[in-house]
């Protein structure tokens, strides 16, 4: 038991640089949450003294940014110096990682749309580029193949009219500002002007193909395409829904 | 060929590992570059956990391949021999061993029949409050005590029975000192490696950080391991972080991690590749010319070693 104990004391204390802190100034209190041997008690309280495990604890924080930092960069961006404060306070509540990049940026930006919800978190632009950044990592972990062929072998059963879906594969997207502008900004680090005119943008993203194709639409089709989505969209002509299914839009 | 080690027993499995020369370790910048750079390399080094989604034990579609890296992957393998560098082992657990991640390296070995395979002296998983395992996300270094060898060893048979090639561990980096081990880390390989039939991946430029970051004699330490067991050798750069060196693959490999290749390639009788490997986020500092640069300096390396391999 000991030698898990031992790891596990290794690890929270790597996580927690105020662990650290607690170790040194009063060492029962944080040692005596563990079953450990004295051998081990006496090689924590050394190496919370070492400058090494300053490195640790900064190494643990890197890695656990880096896949949300190279998965949703221009959500780091807008973030900006908010980041390190809004990461810390959702590794308080997701202690236990698998460090699968997909999972632990679906959870972070699960917390960042509470936090945006809640109004702790108040950053113009966020929610519609997170939720962007997120449509095409999608994308990125989806077997395109496997789901164009799927598709394919589903043709040939007989479709019932009630129920049109949205291509596994295309992603409509609710911008309150010039998506064209702001992403173009953001694709050069320059933050968006806050008093970028706001109104009604939807963006098409079609993940069909390897490069994702990515275009403005007309609003009607927009709010169309989301209640298809959404399982809400009014009943359709079949002419309409054929229109759909040909132009590889729906299923 | 010179395949006894100092205790005069013949270190099983090295006749029939073929010789590879050069390799390269995968990332994401890569694709193109080994497509038209085949020549500049003898054979690619992976890490298969980058090349599928983990949904996470006990699932049973668990693991998920990612299929544009399964593309080039699959077009560099009918060019070239892939050796797999594994990172979610986490052989020095005390926890439970993920029986089902050595079922994934498997299947991967069926399909791309590595000669060999290697992981990392170190652990990444612990058991949280929850009492699931969790990613240390660090791998955290062991202390070199006899309890962890008989641990590691044991692991080790369990590997090399499941995937009948060698299986190589790597040295670690490690920025704390665990007083009172009962063995120094040259001595800890190779008792590993005598006790079980495990290889070592000697990764130079880890011993170079943690020679440098802890004041020690790279050059001592090779002279004091048993280097018939080494059948592959890493070197790397890295960088300042937090006011020591740390092993962050950044760029090109540092002068003194040269000089110990230089150094350890003449020595290691059974060495059967050497690869270099870097973080995908400095290929655009480091460039193709750059990347290219580095496996030709490592090919005239490799050039210089002990005659007989």
């Amino acid at each position: 038991m000991t030698m898990e104990a031992f790891q596990k004391a290794m690890c929270d204390l790597i996580a927690s640089p105020d662990l650290c802190l607690t170790l040194m100034q009063s060492p029962e209190q944080v040692l005596d949450c563990y079953d450990l041997s004295d051998r081990d008690r006496r090689r924590l309280v050394e190496v919370v003294q070492q400058p090494g495990m300053i490195v640790n604890c900064s190494l643990y924080r890197a890695n656990r940014l880096s896949p949300i930092i190279n998965l949703i960069p221009h959500t780091c961006f807008l973030l900006g110096d908010a980041l390190l404060d809004e990461a810390t306070e959702f590794w308080k509540g997701f202690k236990e990682t698998r460090m699968q990049f997909h999972d632990e940026v679906k959870l972070f930006a699960d917390f960042l749309r509470q936090r945006l919800e809640s109004g702790l978190l108040q950053v113009p632009m966020l929610a519609e580029v997170l939720e962007y950044e997120l449509a095409l990592n999608e994308f990125r972990y989806t077997p395109r193949l496997e789901v164009l062929a799927q598709l394919d072998l589903s043709k040939s059963a007989p479709r019932e009219s009630t129920s049109l879906q949205l291509h596994p594969l295309i992603r409509v997207l609710l911008f309150r500002h010039d998506p064209r502008r702001v992403l173009e900004l953001l694709e050069e680090r320059r933050a968006p002007p806050h008093e970028l005119a706001e109104g009604e943008f939807w963006l098409l993203l079609d993940g069909k193909s390897e490069d994702v194709e990515i275009k403005l639409i007309d609003p009607g089709f927009g709010r169309l395409l989301k209640s298809i989505a959404a399982g809400t969209a009014p009943t359709l002509g079949e002419a309409d829904v054929e229109l759909l299914i040909e132009s590889g839009l729906c299923h | 060929m010179t395949n006894s080690n100092e205790s005069g027993m013949v270190p099983d499995g090295f006749a029939s590992v073929p010789t590879l020369g050069v390799g390269l370790l995968y990332n994401a910048a890569l694709p193109d570059f080994v497509r038209s750079h085949l020549d500049g390399f003898d054979y690619l080094s992976i890490t298969p956990d980058l090349f599928w989604l983990d949904r996470g034990p006990g699932r049973p579609d668990r693991y998920e391949e990612l299929e544009s890296w399964i593309e080039t992957l699959d077009w560099v393998a009918s060019n070239r021999p892939i050796v797999s560098h594994n990172i979610g082992l986490s052989i020095g657990t005390a926890g439970t061993l993920d029986v089902a991640y050595l079922d994934q390296i498997e299947r991967f070995y069926n399909r791309y029949k590595f000669p060999w395979h290697s992981d990392h002296l170190s652990f990444a998983q612990v058991r949280g409050a929850s009492g699931n395992d969790h990613n240390t996300a660090l791998a955290v270094p062991i202390p070199y005590d006899q309890e962890m060898l008989q641990l590691v060893a044991g692991r080790v048979g369990l590997v090399k029975e499941k995937i009948p090639i060698p299986f190589l561990l790597e040295n670690s980096v490690y920025f704390v000192d665990f007083p009172e081990q009962d063995m120094s880390e040259p001595e800890f390989l190779n008792q590993l490696t005598q006790t079980s039939r495990c290889r070592l991946l000697l990764d130079l430029h880890n011993l170079y950080t943690n020679a440098r970051n802890h004041g020690f004699d790279a050059f001592k330490f090779i002279d004091q391991l048993d280097l018939s067991s080494v059948m592959e050798i890493h070197i790397a750069g890295g960088d300042e972080f937090a006011g020591m060196y740390t092993d962050s693959h950044a760029g090109p490999c540092p002068e003194p991690v040269w000089e110990l290749l230089d150094y350890a390639v003449t020595r290691t009788p059974n060495l059967r590749g050497i690869t270099f490997e870097f973080h995908f986020s400095y290929y655009p500092l480091m460039g193709e010319r750059g990347c290219r640069a580095q496996l030709d300096r490592a090919r005239a390396a490799w050039a210089r070693r002990t005659s007989g391999n």
